[in-house]
């Protein structure tokens, strides 16, 4: 028929019902002839990118690149550990420890994730060190028996293994997370939703924001004058480095008059998550006498769980 | 041992022992160690009286 030309046979090519497929050409020239490249390929259930770039479009995945680690300061062996307490070893006492770490006195190591932080789902936990045993728990609040003084109620879950969190009502309650055994073995924990992934390291700066969330050290250097007891005098308004979890409890501090070199313990008043106020309510000087503020061992901001 | 702070228009409790100003704040793990004291039926040293003009 004018304008048609049949086709009966063709090297390389085989008819296969209505259809022409390609054969005889390796697979690397087929892709090449289509224009299709050499970066990725494609399977039946996954895509392989060897190269290139990937432009124009939107990629969600379904766990974060980053903040994958819901533990916060969980490189305990490094030596940029945070420990703005000044602890000497992770179980170094009874208490806080390094940041966010609070050792029991004998046997546990705890660290809580906040309420705000624990959504529903399944985590993973991961961490480096030999003869550790891990468990977990849920609680609503940090009342005696429900925080790091907790003996009850903890789940135990092995390295690389996961756990489920599903509340009736999301975010409102701490995920504590535990620890026995060779504690000083302990390293990179990693605490992440659905599946274990490597160790995420944050900038050094970004995990002591992390941390201060919780507990700041913070320096004193302040100077005014006694104006007597009748309102605000000589006081000093100290703002924090970061905006904490619930209003803190304050160390006191020492104020010291310039006059006569008396000193006399000052407390903090006017508390909120943000700033706190020091201001003297009684000098044993007069009216006018320089004042001066300071704090020996920095000042202790405390929000922890 | 605490007591109470009632300075100007905020009050709190000050940890006598600890050297340390607790707001009350039900989040604050020292103020729920506060509430267990009282369970307790200790009681907190009253506040200094404010000075009158």
């Amino acid at each position: 028929m004018a304008g048609e030309i049949q086709v009966n046979s063709v090297t390389a090519l085989t008819e296969s019902g209505s259809n022409i497929v390609l054969n005889n050409v390796d697979t690397a020239t087929n892709r090449t002839n289509l224009g299709l490249g050499s970066m990725a390929t494609q399977n039946a259930n996954a895509v392989a990118i060897t190269g290139g770039s990937v432009s124009g479009a939107s990629i969600v995945p379904d766990s974060p690149f980053s903040f994958r680690n819901k533990i916060i300061n969980g490189s305990l062996k490094s030596a940029k550990v945070i420990n703005q307490r000044g602890a000497s070893s992770i179980t170094g006492a009874t208490g806080y420890t390094f940041d966010r770490w609070y050792y029991d006195g004998s046997t546990y190591l705890y660290q809580g994730i906040e309420d705000a932080n624990v959504e529903n789902g399944t985590y993973a936990i991961s961490w480096v060190g030999s003869g550790i045993n891990a468990a977990w728990k849920v609680s609503t609040d940090s009342t005696a028996g429900n925080g790091p003084d907790a003996t009850t109620g903890f789940t135990s879950v092995s390295n690389g293994g996961t756990f489920t969190v599903n509340e009736v009502t999301e975010f409102s309650k701490h995920l504590w997370i535990r620890f026995d055994g060779t504690l000083s073995n302990l390293d990179k924990v990693q605490v992440e939703r659905d599946a274990v992934t490597p160790f995420e390291y944050r900038p050094y700066g970004l995990e002591l924001i992390l941390a201060k969330r919780y507990f700041e050290k913070l320096g004193l250097t302040y100077s005014g004058h006694w104006g007597g007891t009748k309102g605000p005098s000589a006081a000093a308004t100290i703002y924090y480095d970061v905006v904490k979890r619930a209003t803190p409890d304050v160390d006191d501090a020492t104020s010291r008059n310039a006059q006569n070199n008396t000193t006399a313990t000052v407390t903090a008043a006017h508390i909120t998550t943000r700033k706190f106020v020091y201001d003297l309510n009684a000098n044993t000087g007069n009216i006018g006498d320089g004042i001066h503020f300071y704090a020996t061992n920095g000042i202790h901001v405390n929000a922890e769980l | 041992m605490y007591k109470l702070i009632n300075f100007l228009d905020w009050q709190g409790i000050h940890d006598e022992i600890n050297g340390k100003t607790i707001p009350f704040d039900e989040a604050n793990t020292n103020y729920q160690e506060y509430l267990a004291w009282l369970a307790e039926g200790n009681e907190p040293l009253p506040a200094d009286e404010p000075e009158t003009p």
